[in-house]
This record gives C-alpha cells, structure tokens and sequence, in this order.
C-alpha cells in the first residue's frame, strides 16, 4: 500500500500546483477586481459601482494577502462552491454539473471507439508483422497522428454530413438513439489520433510478446491462432497502451474543446470556450480546476490497473 | 527458436567485408529528403509573400463567391471571392512565425534546465522535476488558452504560451538524454581532467544532447503550429492576425459555404497537413537514424 | 505402421543473408507407446525438427519431406483434422518452464483451456480432470496450486505443469525438447523420471529431445544422433551403446559422465564449434572437429547408410574407425 500511499500525496501536489497556478495567473496577471467581478470593473464609474467594487473586494477577500485568498477560494471550490458566472449570473457548478457529463460521455465514447478499432487493427498487424497489411497500417497510422484535430474536424464534418447525409449536422438530444448518432462524428474525431497512437504501441509491445515461449506453448496446445492472439499475447502486450491511456486524457480534453465547439455539443469543452471568449474567469477557473483533477484520477486509476495486467506488480513492493 | 537464433547468429558472424555504412544523407532516405524540401519551400513561400505575384489577400471579388478553382487561381475563392492560394501563403507567416517562437522559448528555456537538473542532480532536479510533472498535469490547450486570455492575443504571447507549453516534454528528454551521457567514460574523464562544469556542459554535453533535440524541434514545430491553428480555430488566437486556423474556421464553419465551396476549407487543410506530416516524419528520421548511431557506439 | 514416421524431412530459413539450411535428410521413426531419444549439440537442428512437426516454425521456414503420424501426413492436415490435432493427438513440452507459462495467467486456466476448447468440457469437469492430472505429475496441494500463477511457483514445479498441460487431452505422442536443461541439477532426474513413467503408465510414446546422451541410456528405445542439422546415427539405444560407430557419436560419449566409466575416466569436451548452416551442405559438417577426418570428408556428403552387421543401425561416416588416412586416398 505504500506505492498507493505515494501516489496519493504525489496527485495531492499536483493538484494544488496546478490550482495555485491558476489562481495566480487569474491575480496577478491583469486586475483581479477585473477577473473576478468581469467588465463592469472598469466600465462603470459612479457611486452605486464603487460601492458594488467595495462590495467585491470584501467577498472576494481581495485585501487579504494572497496565499489566504487562495486558501479561501481552495475551501470554497472544495465544497463544490465555484462561483458566479459573470454571464448570467447562474452559479458555476450548475453550469458544470449540466456540460460535465455530456464532455465525460464524449471521452468514454471516444475512448470505446479507439479501442475497439485499434486493438483488432494491431492483432491483425501483429500477426502480419512486415508483411504488406502492416507496412500499409503502419504508413496509414502516421497519417492519422499527423493531422490536426481541427482539420479533421471539418473534413469529417463535410464528409459524412454535409457531402454525403450520414450524420445529422446538428447535436440532437432527443433520445439516446440520436444522442448516440450525433455524437458519433466528434467521438470518432477525437478517437483518429488515439486509434493511431494505440495501434502503433500495441502493434510493437505484440510482436515482442508473440517471440516469447509461452505463446508456442499455447500453440502447441492447438488452440486457434487467433485464440492464442487474443487470450494469451493481447493481456502481456497492454502496458504501453495503458500508460498512453491516461495521458491521453489530456489530449482529449484539450480535443474536446475543438470539437465540441464545432459540433455544437454542449459540453464542457464548448462552454470553456465561451467563457473565454466572453472573459469569464469563474467558469475558466472553475473548469481548470475540474478537468485537472479529473486527468489525475485517470492516470491514477490507470497505475492501479498495471496490477490486474499483470500480477507480479505488487503495489507494496 | 533457440537453434534458429544460434543459426542467424552464427551467420552474422561469418560475414567478413561488411559494406561500408551507407551515409547519412542516404540513411536519411529520400522521404525525408521531400519532406525536407516541403517544408523549405512553405516557409519560403511565407517569407517571399510580399513580393510574390500573387492577389492581395484582403482583396474581396476576386473570384466568384466560392468559385472552384481554375487556371490564375489555382485553390479558387472564398466565400467572399477572396483569392484562397494567397490566403493560405499569407496565412503561414502567422503559423510558422508562432510555431517557430514557440519552439525556441520552450527549447531555450526546457533545454537548459532540463540539461542542468540532469547534470547537477540534488535537490534542484527534484523541484524541476516536480514543475514539469506539474505543467504535464495540465490539460496543454487549457494551459494555453489561460495564459493567451491573461496576457493577451498577439503574436508574441501566443508564440509564449504555446512555449511554455514545450518546456516540460523538452525538459524531460534533455534531463533523460543528459543523465545517460553524464555517465559516459568522455564526460567522467573531462571531469577527472579538472574541466569546469561550465565546459563539461558546453563541449561535451550540450552536443550529444542537441541531435536528439534537433528532432523533438522538429516534431515540435508541428505541434505548435498545430497549437495555433487549434487557438486560432477557437478563435481566441492572435486577434488581428490571419493564420491557417482562423482561414479553416472561416471556411469550414458553415454548413452552406461547404456544401457549395469546401475546397475554401480543404486546400488550407491539405497544406497544413502536409506541413505537418513533413515535420513529423523528418523529425522521426533524424531520430531513428541518430538512435541508431547511438547503438553502434 | 510406426506411430510416427519422419522421411527426408528438410528445414531451410529465409534469411536476409541468405538461405540457413536448418535441417536436412532427417529421417526416423517411433512405435506406438516407445521412447525415442535425439541427442545433439545446440544448433544441431533438433529443435527445429520437432518444432516443424508441431507446426511451430516461423513463415520464413521452407519443410521439405514428410511426416506422418498414423499414416496421416502432418503437413497437409484436412482443415478438420488439424482443428484438434496439435495439443490431443500430439502434445510437446518445452524447454524452459520459467517462460513456458503465461505470466498474467492462473495455472488453473492454463491447464484447463486445452481441454475445454478441444473436448468442450464444462469448466468443473475440466477443474476435476487438472486435479487429477496435478497429482499425476506429483504437484503436493494441487487444489492450492490450481489458482495460483505461475511466478509463484519454483521451476521443477512449472514443469510439471507444463508436462500435466501436454497430457491434458491423453495425447498419443509427447514430444519433450530439453526438458531439464533449465532446471537445476537436483531436479532434472525427478522430472526425466516422471516423464518415463508417465510413458509408461499412460501407454504413450515419447520423442525426447537432449544433448545429454546419459539422459536417453535408460530411458529410450532408440536414439538419433544430429549434427549440423543431419542424422550422423541411429540405432536402438542397447546397439548404439553397444556398439557406438560414428566418431561423433563417440564424441559425445566421452564428453559426458557414463557411470559405466572406469573411476578416473577423462571428460573430453568436444573441440570447435558446431558448423555454419548458412552453407548448404557439401561435405561432412563434421569433418572440421572429427578426430578421423579423411580427405573425402572434406568434398563428399556421407549418406546415411545401414552397418553392413546390423541392418537397423545406420551412420552417416566415410571413415568410423579412422581406418582410412590423407595418404591411402
């Protein structure tokens, strides 16, 4: 349990670094009478907004030094309680409890398309090792790290909905059918990179796996090829894969935040944006703070995972 | 396969005259050969826009709305009849521009610190370690975007944003790079020479770390010029700027405007993806081919 | 008809420096229920051999020949044949139980996926058949033994699982390639003994692969001699010790402890190396290391050939009693 307990107290710090950052980034660069209470801070002159601005510079602690504002505000965001919107006026964690959801159902669906293509494409590699199937994969799966999200955004997008009527352009909640439907084609954009990404280090940790004895063994057997490939190389092959699993967390959510926008999925990607674009601190922070905490339990999760891959990785060792 | 590997071993070992190894341009193979010249040739083209016979690009009309392209104008019009080929040849500047500050902050900056904590070691790589592990937890596009928002959409804190964003994975590979080669009999034996740490660093270091960094650079470059068009795509890039982001966004965000003209939005797509692929894959030649030296020593 | 009848069986690998002639004109045969030894240096193909018959071999090998088993040809199996051939009719044990075994997977389902897949046993009825067959290569506390993985388990005991997995489904033939090499010293008689009872009680026949020819004395019926990839001599194992022809043959004898020695017998280790496969063979692969080599041997392959006394006995050799010299020639 000591390596649980170490991985405990490292997430912690990450957390609060990352926090602190952006808690600094949002006082200390630019006013943050201006960050926190938005455009009026500066737009409005007269006695009723001075008194408006005193009245923030109390809430707000703004008169305390920083590193107790900073606890203040960490207390507060613990409890759930991530402020205002500036836009209108709803409270913050509304606003994520509502887009929060709809981002993670993205990522899972992503996520479960990368997966379920890139694994049989690298079985299917691996077992053709240099031969014309893999050398094709392998030039196919540079292409598809290589192009920009965006990009293939709009491509796809012209492609399956606008060229040929596949996929309805717009986000369409009505059922979970046509949840599922709408929301294939910014699923599977965020999933072209990741299936490629996958593909490639499964591929290569499987073709290391199928050289050693125990997969003759269990040829010998005369288990079925394909058998032998799925029951016995796939599971002592996973590692790589894993470990790039919770990293690429971090490249979805930044995805997300393409993709949403351009599908028009309300998610928490797309309302980030707009929080930007309109100079919302709250929701910016608010959101930081989240996805971050998020990113981390992934990747936590994930070490967990190594010991069911494989049992002689012992956490108390 | 024991007896199959005595056999190829044995084999290998047989052969007398091994040719002499190919060269490196010729290792590096003709793919990296056109990518290389891809990429000479868009930022070329990015430095000679001005004096290039080409439309200016804020010129409306120039074509009809969203006219397919023909002979004189080759990537056809936008949605305004603006020229699309001069469109993405300016559009570059802001790309390559951003793209390249970017890597030379974070290179800068990632490399010398990295390289430091690498090979002073002791508390202070432990904290740089930490920092980095901290700027990695970050989701980099949010990273991004806080700091463009905080400071400001131009040129140069978007170049910076994105830089800081480099930092940490250059970081990491100088630190990695520098703690293998500290170890190595040259740097051990310049130390028991009595050389100062400043010369260990400079003349013996910083050259064995600087060709696997030649080729993170250069995937970098990709990336950053990525990074840019995804801000600009969001439109919380450069404010008064034109880059292939913004371009892509101009003309792939309408249903209409790609159902009547999408080649506005794939020509700059296929120039940016080509650009990026040229990085890519040159970057990941120099890297096999190096790491593959670095075998033989 | 012999159980398994191997006839000009040839191996050659597609390499990127050429053709590796692996195995060539291998020929040999095992009766129902007998023992057969091939004994070799490592690199002498007998590895190869076996693994071709257990269509084990990557796709860059070429098999010439033929191999039947029951009068069936091995290499060109009916499609419904072959579905549960490998693993029930043949079963092989493998050289190095410590990577024998799938590491991420329980003993338990290890043992029993053979019998499920090729017998569709339920899954209590192939626990109850792994029990028993735990205890049959003598595992103390099977039932412990069955969920547990394999890292938790010392090397003579993986073996034992691995033998206990090659008999799950009763096979007819056990091919065993160096099954102590791995192992210590003080467990490789437990576990060679194992296996000759085992052939024994279960009525099966065994192809044992060594290089140790001490291992096969007593515990095979015939022996095959390899070197180079080729047959040098075979014999039953009584005719073989008895009247032992090839100078290799006798090589290897005196390399190795032979209780039968007087006390203060030397050892005398094999000097050189074995030859380079990449070569396709034109003369004797032995000739560079033989103590009788002779002119001929250096530009004439030897053919596998009866002794003119014993029509079963057969040797590879121009020259087996160092009778003939550079200058009769």
């Amino acid at each position: 349990m000591k390596f649980v307990a170490g991985r405990l107290v490292q997430m912690v710090l990450v957390v609060l670094s990352v926090t602190l950052l952006a808690f600094a980034a949002l006082n200390f660069l630019g006013d943050p009478l201006f960050n926190i209470l938005g455009p009026i801070a500066d737009e409005a002159s007269g006695p009723e907004f001075d008194e408006v601005r005193a009245q923030a510079r109390a809430d707000f602690n703004l008169d305390e030094p920083f590193l107790v504002r900073y606890g203040l505000w960490l207390g507060d965001m613990a409890q759930g309680d991530f402020g205002r919107s500036f836009a209108n006026g709803t409270t913050v964690s509304s606003e994520i409890s509502r887009q929060l959801p709809v981002t993670i159902q993205l990522m899972i669906y992503a996520q479960l398309l990368s997966v379920l293509i890139s694994v049989p494409w690298a079985l299917w590699s691996a077992s053709r090792a240099n031969r014309f199937v893999d050398k094709a994969s392998t030039v196919v799966s540079f292409g598809m790290l290589g192009i920009p999200v965006f990009a293939l955004a709009v491509v796809v997008f012209w492609l399956f909905a606008v060229r040929f009527d596949i996929f309805p352009t717009r986000f369409d909640d009505e059922t979970i059918r046509t949840r599922l439907v709408s929301m294939f084609l910014p699923a599977m954009v965020l999933a072209v990179p990741l299936i490629a990404t996958y593909q490639r280090l499964l591929r290569t940790d499987l073709i290391s796996t199928l050289q050693e004895d125990f997969i003759s063994v269990a040829r010998a057997k005369g288990l079925p090829r394909w058998r032998v490939l799925v029951r016995h190389a796939l599971r002592p092959s996973l590692f790589s894969m894993l470990t790039v699993f919770g990293i690429q967390t971090g490249a979805l959510i930044g995805g997300s935040l393409i993709v949403e926008s351009y599908f028009a999925v309300p998610g928490i990607g797309a309302g980030v944006v707009e929080a930007i674009i309109r100079d919302d601190f709250p929701v910016v922070l608010a959101v930081v703070v989240v996805v971050t905490v998020i990113f981390v339990i992934v990747n936590f999760l994930v070490d967990l995972l190594y010991s069911f891959l494989d049992p002689r990785v012992q956490f108390d060792g | 396969m024991a007896d199959a590997s005595t056999i190829d071993g044995s084999t290998a070992f047989e052969v007398i005259d091994e040719p002499a190894p190919p060269s490196v341009a010729r290792q590096l193979g003709l793919g990296f050969w056109l990518s290389s010249a891809f990429v000479v040739l868009v930022v070329a083209l990015a430095l000679l826009a001005p004096i290039l016979p080409i439309a200016d690009p804020d010129q409306t009309a120039i074509g009809g709305r969203l006219e397919g392209p023909r002979p004189g104008l080759w990537f056809g019009a936008d949605s305004t009849g603006r020229d699309v080929l001069s469109l993405t040849i300016w559009g570059s500047r802001i790309s390559l521009l951003v793209g390249f500050i970017a890597i030379v902050i974070g290179f800068s900056i990632g490399g010398t610190v990295g390289i430091a904590a690498g090979y002073f070691r002791g508390l202070f790589d432990k904290v740089v370690s930490f920092i980095f592990v901290t700027l990695l937890s970050f989701p980099a596009l949010i990273l991004a975007i806080l700091i463009t928002t905080l400071l400001g959409r131009t040129v140069l804190w978007v170049s910076v944003s994105l830089g800081v964003l480099a930092i940490a994975p250059v970081g990491r590979l100088a630190r990695a790079q520098t703690l293998v080669f500290a170890e190595r009999e040259f740097v051990t034996a310049a130390r028991i020479l009595g050389a100062s740490d400043r010369r260990i660093l400079v003349k013996e270091l910083l050259p064995n770390v600087v060709i696997p960094m030649s080729a993170l650079a250069l995937l970098g470059m990709g990336i950053a010029i990525v990074a840019e068009g995804t801000l600009a795509f969001l439109a919380i890039s450069v404010e008064d700027g034109f880059s292939w982001g913004r371009q892509i966004q101009d003309a792939g965000s309408s249903v209409r405007d790609l159902e009547e003209g999408p080649h506005a939005a794939l020509f700059p797509i296929g120039v940016l993806f080509l650009t990026v692929l040229s990085l890519n894959y040159a970057g990941d030649r120099i890297r096999d081919v190096f790491d593959a030296k670095e075998l033989q020593l | 008809m012999a159980l398994l009848e191997v006839k000009d069986l040839a191996v050659t690998f597609a390499t990127a420096s050429g053709p590796v002639y692996a195995v060539s004109n291998v020929n040999f045969s095992v009766e129902r229920g007998e023992a057969l030894g091939i004994v070799g240096e490592s690199g002498s193909g007998k590895s190869v051999t076996v693994k071709s018959l257990m269509n084990l071999l990557p796709s860059t090998a070429t098999i010439t020949g033929s191999a039947t088993y029951d009068g069936l040809d091995m290499f060109n199996l009916a499609s419904s044949r072959r579905k549960h051939f490998y693993g029930v009719d043949v079963a092989m044990v493998f050289q190095n139980p410590m990577t024998s075994l799938n590491p991420v997977k329980r003993i338990g389902v290890q043992l029993t996926e053979g019998m499920r897949y090729h017998r569709n046993l339920s899954k209590s009825a192939a626990k109850s058949r792994a029990l028993e067959l735990l205890d049959m290569v003598r595992i103390p506390d099977s039932a412990k033994r069955f969920s547990q993985y394999p890292h938790e388990l010392s090397g003579g005991m993986r073996q034992r699982v691995v033998i206990a997995m090659a008999l799950a489904n009763d096979p007819a033939l056990l091919i065993a390639d160096e099954p102590t090499t791995a192992l210590d010293v003080t467990v490789q008689r437990d576990i060679l003994d194992l296996l000759d009872g085992l052939r024994r009680d279960l009525d099966m026949a065994l192809v044992l692969i060594t290089h140790d020819l001490g291992v096969v004395r007593d515990r095979t019926d015939d022996i095959v001699v390899m070197y180079g990839g080729r047959v040098m001599e075979s014999a039953s194992t009584a005719e073989l010790f008895a009247n032992t022809i090839h100078p290799y043959s006798r090589a290897l004898r005196r390399s190795i402890p032979d209780m039968s020695m007087p006390r203060g017998t030397r050892l005398d280790p094999i000097p050189g190396s074995p030859p380079d496969l990449a070569i396709a063979p034109a003369a004797c692969p032995f000739a560079p290391r033989c103590v009788n080599v002779d002119a001929i041997c250096k530009f004439s392959l030897p053919e596998l050939a009866p002794d003119t006394a014993n029509s079963e006995h057969l040797f590879a050799c121009f020259n087996p009693h160092g009778e003939l010299n550079e200058e009769s020639i």
